[in-house]
């Protein structure tokens, strides 16, 4: 597998395209192909077995987004605020776009066409730069930062969406959303008590796969999402006293890969690929270039000395957060709309990094 | 804009601008698209283990699931208020004081399923007249078609408010055993209830196209309930067929909405006849193990010229005749001005007669 992605690397180098990371092109496809639709290998049934694994993952990858964000600095805030700018403007681009289709399509949901067009901007509005080259100037680097931060609005808004979702009541919902921050924070606490106490490496290592199911299983139950859990239980980490951030990174570094893979090929054998899905991903990708492209020329204006001006090319690639927030989704609600929002999510993101890979073919900007 | 002057701006304004160009192009053009059909959508995967051990629900959780259904259908439904009509006669206050039910009473409320915006469909009852919508007390709904051989209506209804995301539901095959939520209409408003389907029989119905859903034979619902799932995907309508209570599949039910859309009230063809089921006497002499008996062909019918009174109907355009009501039924569906061909043993000799 390594090998076909290293000839993938390096096809991608000698076409003169950098070398994004897109893991999603192929392991969503080979989800598909595997999954009930294709080879069935991937059958429904082995699909619910991995459910708590994906909960689990679902955590982890909100965990990782939290460790990242360290915002500790005045710039780093700045960029924070204009980074959720930027996702702010995406999801308004998409859901605005998808509302008004939807509605004029009269699609068979079983849903309001504005849930489905929120979902479809949240996922949206994650993304994933390049890794920036040594030689690449600075402001790529602050691309690579802001691709970093915008994630952090859209978790946020689909743990509140997913509490919306699953207890489908306004006045409900507040509470929802409390009890989905308190419990994974009080979560954290213990954590912390935890890996601060601990001595040995494999001790810890118990502690925390323990702690991140303990986060994704309880999000799950709770009816809310295991990305905000994570990212909640992350900002205590980072803000608490002492070193728990830095453990937790280094455990979950290991895992991170594993864990991404899977919920790739989740994804891609769970998304049912209907015509619904297909047509809706046009709509989707369509929206998202929109979104992206529209919410970095404002920010690259806002922030010219610090954000290059092509910003919103570098955040084209929406990685797999966008995947993730499509498969929570699915998960909480398992019907006709959340799998339709998969579907062109999956082939949006499909699509989105191709889109990525030939708009950073050019000149380079600082 | 001169070309220089948008030669002028910066790559990315350039790249942006014509993005949104051939976004917005695209989607005009996506925008009169139709969708062509209601998809069946396997998108429920099977329950995860954690949910299979978490699926001993109490009432309560039963009574919440319900409350979130009835939630997520409600831009669907509304409810109408119908009479059956006002007494005959002339009314004093001494015969409006003598009489048993008081004012209003025969005022029943039903529920309709919003086909269209501003178009809802309900069961039809004959003499069905429609006085109000429950929440909308400025408007009367009209009855703008029915079919009274599939007892089904379609009412001209007020849009739903503004800010309800009405959509159409989406449909659901029935599988069990499971839970369901069969919803009906009521002075208070849509009242659902959660009723548990241990098995589903199918049984061939003349009115319909596919076979309908038995129930039970003690209604578990009343005629006219809409059924959904707890994902409130639409599955069909509770209509009596054959002596018991029976789901009419929603794709069926659409086929049916869709033909009174088109084509407006269907016209039924009365071929004038009288049938009793086949005696046992008849079924030894003539050695038949199925078919139905003239008894009777109204003066002046289409029929009149080509059965006779004794005729033993075997078959209506190839298709058994197995009993009275199921002849009748068929023979109400063919088009008018179309001939119907029938199967039938005349003494000891089998015709084939055409009643143009």
């Amino acid at each position: 597998m390594t090998t076909l992605a290293d000839a993938l690397t390096r096809t991608r180098a000698a076409l003169g395209l950098r070398p994004i990371v897109a893991p999603a092109l192929l392991f969503v496809p080979i989800g598909a192909a595997l999954g009930p639709l294709g080879l069935n290998a991937i059958s429904l049934d082995v699909l619910g077995h991995l459910y708590p694994a994906i909960a689990i993952a679902l955590a982890a990858l909100g965990l990782l987004v939290g460790l990242g964000l360290r915002v500790k600095r005045a710039g780093d805030v700045r960029l924070l605020a204009f980074a959720s700018l930027e996702a702010v403007i995406t999801v308004a681009v998409v859901a605005a776009g998808c509302v008004l289709l939807l509605r004029q399509w009269q699609l068979p949901l079983g849903a309001p066409a504005l849930t489905l067009a929120i979902v479809l901007g949240i996922s949206a509005a994650a993304s994933a730069a390049a890794v920036p080259r040594s030689s690449d100037p600075p402001s790529y680097h602050a691309a690579m930062r802001m691709a970093d931060l915008d994630d952090l609005l859209p978790i946020v808004i689909g743990g509140v969406a997913v509490s919306l979702a699953t207890s489908g009541d306004a006045r409900s919902v507040l509470m929802l959303v409390a009890v989905n921050l308190l419990v994974p924070a009080a979560i954290a606490v213990a954590g912390w008590l935890l890996f601060e106490r601990a001595d040995e490496p494999a001790e810890r290592g118990v502690f925390v796969l323990g702690i991140v199911g303990l986060l994704g299983g309880s999000a799950v139950y709770l009816g809310g999402s295991p990305l905000l859990a994570g990212l909640v239980a992350a900002a205590v980490w980072v803000y608490a006293p002492g070193r728990t951030d830095a453990i937790i990174h280094d455990d979950l570094e290991r895992l991170q890969h594993p864990l991404v893979l899977m919920l790739l090929v989740f994804a891609g054998a769970l998304a049912p690929f209907t015509a619904l899905g297909l047509l809706i991903a046009v709509l989707y990708v369509l929206t998202r270039v929109c979104g992206k492209l529209l919410g970095g020329w404002i920010v690259a204006r806002a922030l010219p000395d610090v954000s290059p001006a092509d910003l919103g090319s570098h955040l084209l690639s929406p990685g797999v957060l966008g995947l993730a927030f499509a498969v929570m989704f699915h998960l909480a609600v398992a019907s006709t709309w959340s799998g339709a929002a998969l579907t062109a999510v999956a082939i949006g993101t499909l699509a989105s990094e191709l889109l990525a890979a030939f708009a950073m073919i050019g000149p380079r900007q600082a | 804009m001169s070309p220089r002057g948008i030669a002028s701006w910066s790559r990315e304004t350039r790249l942006l601008l014509l993005t949104i160009v051939v976004s917005v192009g695209a989607l005009v053009v996506l925008a009169r698209f139709r969708f062509p059909a209601q998809e069946r959508i396997d998108a429920a995967p099977p329950p995860q283990p954690l949910e299979r051990l978490a699926a001993r629900a109490t009432y309560d959780e039963l009574a919440s699931i319900v409350q979130r259904v009835e939630r997520r259908i409600a831009p669907s439904l509304l409810v109408l208020r119908t009479s059956s009509g006002e007494p005959d006669g002339p009314r004093t206050l001494q015969s409006l004081l003598e009489s048993a039910e008081p004012v209003g009473s025969n005022n029943t409320f039903v529920l309709a399923l919003r086909v269209r915006p501003d178009v809802a469909m309900v069961r039809f009852t004959p003499g069905l007249r429609i006085e109000g919508a429950l929440g909308y007390s400025d408007a009367v709904p009209l009855l703008i078609a029915t079919d009274p051989l599939r007892q089904i209506a379609l009412v001209r209804v007020p849009r739903p408010p503004q800010d309800t995301n009405w959509a159409p539901p989406a449909i659901e095959t029935l599988s069990v055993p499971r839970y369901v939520v069969a919803v009906e209409g009521s002075r208070g408003g849509v009242t659902p209830r959660p009723v548990f389907l241990g098995r589903a029989d199918r049984i061939d119905d003349p009115r319909w196209e596919t076979p309908l859903l038995v129930l039970a034979r003690t209604p578990v619902t009343a005629e006219g309930s809409f059924v959904f799932t707890f994902e409130g995907e639409l599955i069909g309508l509770a209509a009596a067929a054959g002596g018991t209570l029976a789901i009419v599949p929603t794709g069926a039910l659409e086929a049916a909405t869709n033909r009174l859309l088109e084509s407006g009230s269907p016209a039924l063809s009365d071929f004038g006849l009288t049938l009793t089921p086949l005696t046992g006497d008849a079924v030894k002499s003539l050695d038949l193990k199925y078919g139905v008996t003239v008894q009777a062909i109204a003066r002046g019918a289409r029929a009149e010229k080509h059965l006779r009174a004794g005729d033993v109907i075997q078959s209506v355009n190839g298709r058994p005749a197995l009993t009275p009501d199921g002849v009748l039924l068929q023979l109400a569906q063919v088009p008018a001005g179309a001939a119907a061909t029938f199967g039938v043993r005349r003494g000891g000799e089998t015709l084939t007669v055409t009643v143009p």
